[in-house]
């Protein structure tokens, strides 16, 4: 049953359970919870269980049962909920989280035996029918009538029949099984006797072997094909039985299996306000969302081509009907694009959730303060994000936030503290990551370099300490006086800078020894459509995306002067370093500039460039394509896209090419 | 004719399960509708009159075995196939007491759900007869 298609609605429909027991569990911290909360979790912990189990993630679905044994008693009244066991359902249901995270990765599912263990020891499992009070005239042999029986009636001078059968080794839930060849004995006859007793087969306790005695005009041999035709039955055999036992000997012994669930009938009839579940939202697979944008991209070409086929008079009708098709298509491109946007909070709890279990495991104490969560970014975005936001946490964590003792020395409150900041700008949206820790020493930084050979002393020295923060970005680069088996070597900043840029976004580290530590990130909000100046550079066609550039301008070559290895020029108060594009792609940044040429302005950081093209060709819409591996480890392109004449443009990120291109 | 179903779970990912074994079945089964919880179960076992019923058992607003108990009571010929997970015998046994004519447990196998489904309807090995 393990289809990719199933895989990937069981992860998605698993996450919404995990996450609404997460929001349940953390109420519970501060109110109590009320009965339809508990009834919800216990839900939560069922569907789960159910859906793992239908998956085969058997360690998924007994951890699921652990805690809806748990929850059931607390449905029943049986116990109640305790912080310690609120807790653990806490920790049990993040581990249920890693488990579906593995899924995604690929990893081997861990166990969650050892909670599920701990959550069975707050429990011993209900006795599962509590036995009425009737069940004690039971006689040894554990005969009973059959469920429905009516009084023995001496009168009733139907044959007797003696059943036996044997229910399939292996069988799931045989009491029900059995259950059920009583119910279909009843329909050709009554059920006099069953052994085992009613209230024991429910149980599933027993060794599979069932004896009726069953009142019948019918055939042996019928009776005996219709049991035996009965799913999960092995063997049935019928014969005649011995005459009526004395009427006197048989007691009312009337042991309808019990229910476990507390009546729902009592609980409508106090008129619980029933909640009218309408649908008003639908799950849909991103990939469709993305053919739906892909499609919509299409469209926006296509008017534009429509546009330049039909050079329409522009007080025309078809003018008219192209602006009303441009507007149309406007909209619906912003429709589709806001469907796909997800605000930030739908991934604070999986955040939290690793802040706790990080905190726990290197024993750190820290808290999180997300701020901005109403801001929206594209859901492809946030789930790239995911990892590198992990590491970046376990980086604070590990690293930045000190042990208690060394922050009391410190003079900072014993607890660390990591705040998310999210702001947005126009179309992109800045994330910030920051933790009030022990910070990153740019002097150590640029030592450490040296020391491995990553850069020459002269070089080392020229840094500045925003450009030697970043050497955390080389691969394999750490300055941790040890190594942990969860931060490992190089922390994955590396990964995470690779990540931001494949996304169109940037990575800044700020940083204050003692204080502690801030990453930037910049990234596009919105992807697909966005508007691009295409320029010619060393024989091809690029996109520089509007939203980067600051101003175009003509570039007369001799007002270029040579400053310190750079070319520059002057614009107004501003020193504008110029690097050709042609000439930075193919690797030789001091290429000739030709005579006259337009440049596009851009900034990074404090500084600002400009980059000499060709030609500007244009400024116009593009939707953009990602790059697929490997080409999307390439920083200086975000992405390609596909021209009006078919050709292919690559999308220059002039940020991430101008860092690129310096020197090591 | 192919025989048609009412898938009753909560979960989507359940009925998409169920859905797509039957559908798989050589044409012998049809979906005609699906709820995901008791009252709109019984709400459209009215509309579609189904042949056959699978029904979940815990589910919000009202569960399986009430569901079963109303259908019952709409149409006491009606053919409801219980889908439990592991470790509710109890409710199971209850269910088939309340008049479901069988079960299927989770895990689901395609060969387990067909076999027990081909058992369960009228004309399928053994077919009632006067007592």
């Amino acid at each position: 049953m393990e289809t990719p298609d199933f895989l990937d609605l069981f992860i998605s429909e698993a996450r919404e359970h995990i996450e609404g027991q997460a929001a349940l569990l953390t109420r519970a911290r501060s109110t109590p919870l009320q009965r339809d909360e508990i009834n919800d979790l216990f839900r939560h912990a069922h569907s789960i269980k159910g859906m793992a189990a239908a998956m085969g993630f058997s360690a998924m679905s007994s951890l699921a049962h652990a805690m809806e044994d748990l929850l059931h008693q607390w449905r029943d009244g049986a116990s109640a909920p305790t912080p310690a066991s609120i807790d653990l359902l806490t920790r049990a249901n993040d581990h249920l989280s890693a488990q579906v995270d593995t899924l995604v990765s690929r990893q081997e599912m861990p166990s969650g035996d050892e909670i599920g263990r701990q959550i069975r020891l707050l429990h011993s499992p209900p006795e599962n029918p509590p036995r009425p009070p009737a069940s004690a005239a039971a006689d040894a042999a554990g005969h009973a009538r059959g469920p429905d029986a009516a009084p023995a009636d001496a009168s009733d001078t139907r044959p007797r029949l003696l059943v036996d059968i044997a229910i399939r080794q292996g069988a799931p839930l045989p009491g029900a099984r059995a259950m059920v060849i009583l119910k279909r004995l009843e329909e050709h006859g009554q059920v006099l006797e069953v052994s085992p007793a009613p209230q024991i087969l429910a149980t599933g306790k027993f060794n599979g072997r069932l004896r009726i005695v069953l009142a019948s005009r019918i055939a042996a041999d019928r009776v005996a094909s219709v049991a035996g035709g009965l799913a999960d039955v092995a063997a049935c055999e019928v014969t005649p039985a011995a005459p009526p036992e004395d009427p006197a000997e048989d007691s009312e012994r009337r042991l309808a299996p019990r229910r476990t669930l507390p009546d729902r009938r009592d609980e409508e009839a106090g008129e619980a306000p029933v909640r009218a579940e309408t649908i008003s939202s639908i799950r849909v697979p991103t990939e469709r969302m993305d053919r739906l944008l892909d499609g919509i991209g299409e469209l926006i070409l296509d008017r534009e081509r429509l546009k330049r086929a039909l050079e329409a008079d522009p007080g025309s009708v078809a003018a008219e009907i192209l602006a009303g098709l441009g507007r149309t298509v406007d909209t619906l491109k912003d429709d589709v694009m806001t469907i796909r946007l997800l605000p930030f909070s739908s991934i604070v709890p999986r955040l939290e959730r690793a802040v706790r279990e990080l905190a726990s495991r290197l024993g750190k104490e820290v808290d999180l303060v997300v701020r901005g969560t109403e801001v929206s970014l594209d859901r492809s975005t946030l789930e790239e994000m995911m990892d590198p936001l992990q590491h970046i946490l376990r980086n604070c964590i590990d690293h930045g936030v000190e042990g208690s003792e060394e922050r009391r020395g410190a003079g900072k409150p014993v607890r660390g503290r990591i705040e998310i900041d999210l702001s947005r700008r126009d179309e992109r949206v800045c994330l910030a990551v920051s933790d009030d820790g022990r910070g990153m020493d740019p002097e150590a930084l640029r030592r450490v370099a040296v020391e491995r050979r990553y850069l020459s002393r002269e070089v080392a020295m020229r840094l500045s300490d925003d450009e030697a923060l970043m050497l955390v970005t080389i691969p394999g680069f750490s300055t941790a006086t040890r190594t942990t088996d969860i931060s490992g070597r190089g922390v994955g900043m590396d990964v995470v800078r690779m990540r931001v840029q494949k996304l169109g976004g940037h990575l800044i580290i700020r940083s204050q020894t003692g204080s502690g530590t801030r990453l930037e990130m910049d990234l596009p909000s919105t992807v697909t459509v966005t508007r691009a100046f295409l320029c010619r550079a060393a024989g091809g066609v690029f996109a520089v995306p509007v939203s980067a550039v600051q101003a175009t301008f003509e570039v007369r070559r001799d007002v270029v002067q040579a400053s310190q290895g750079e070319r520059v020029l002057r614009r107004g108060d501003d020193l504008v370093t110029v690097l050709p594009l042609g000439g930075v792609l193919a690797g030789d940044r001091a290429a000739p500039f030709p005579d006259a040429f337009p440049a596009l302005q851009y900034q990074v950081g404090k500084r600002t460039y400009a980059l000499g093209v060709d030609e500007i060709l244009g400024e116009e819409p593009i939707v953009v394509k990602p790059l697929r591996h490997p080409l999307e480890l390439l920083p200086q392109y975000s992405g390609a896209a596909i021209l009006n004449d078919g050709q292919i443009a690559l999308i220059v990120d002039p940020i991430n090419l101008t860092r690129t291109s310096w020197q090591p | 004719m192919a025989i048609r179903v009412l898938v009753v779970d909560d979960a989507m990912f359940m009925r998409s399960m169920i859905k797509d074994i039957l559908v798989n079945a050589g044409g012998r089964y049809e979906i005609v509708g699906e709820a995901s919880n008791g009252r709109e179960a019984i709400a459209r076992f009215r509309e579609l009159n189904p042949e056959l019923v699978t029904m979940d058992i815990v589910m919000p607003q009202l569960d399986g075995i009430e569901a079963t108990r109303e259908i019952l009571k709409v149409d006491p010929a009606a053919v409801i196939v219980m889908c439990s997970a592991m470790g509710q015998e109890a409710l199971v046994v209850e269910s088939i007491s309340a008049g479901a004519k069988d079960f299927i447990v989770k895990p689901f196998t395609s060969d387990r759900v067909l076999q027990v489904l081909a058992k369960v309807l009228p004309g399928a090995g053994g077919g009632s007869a006067a007592p």
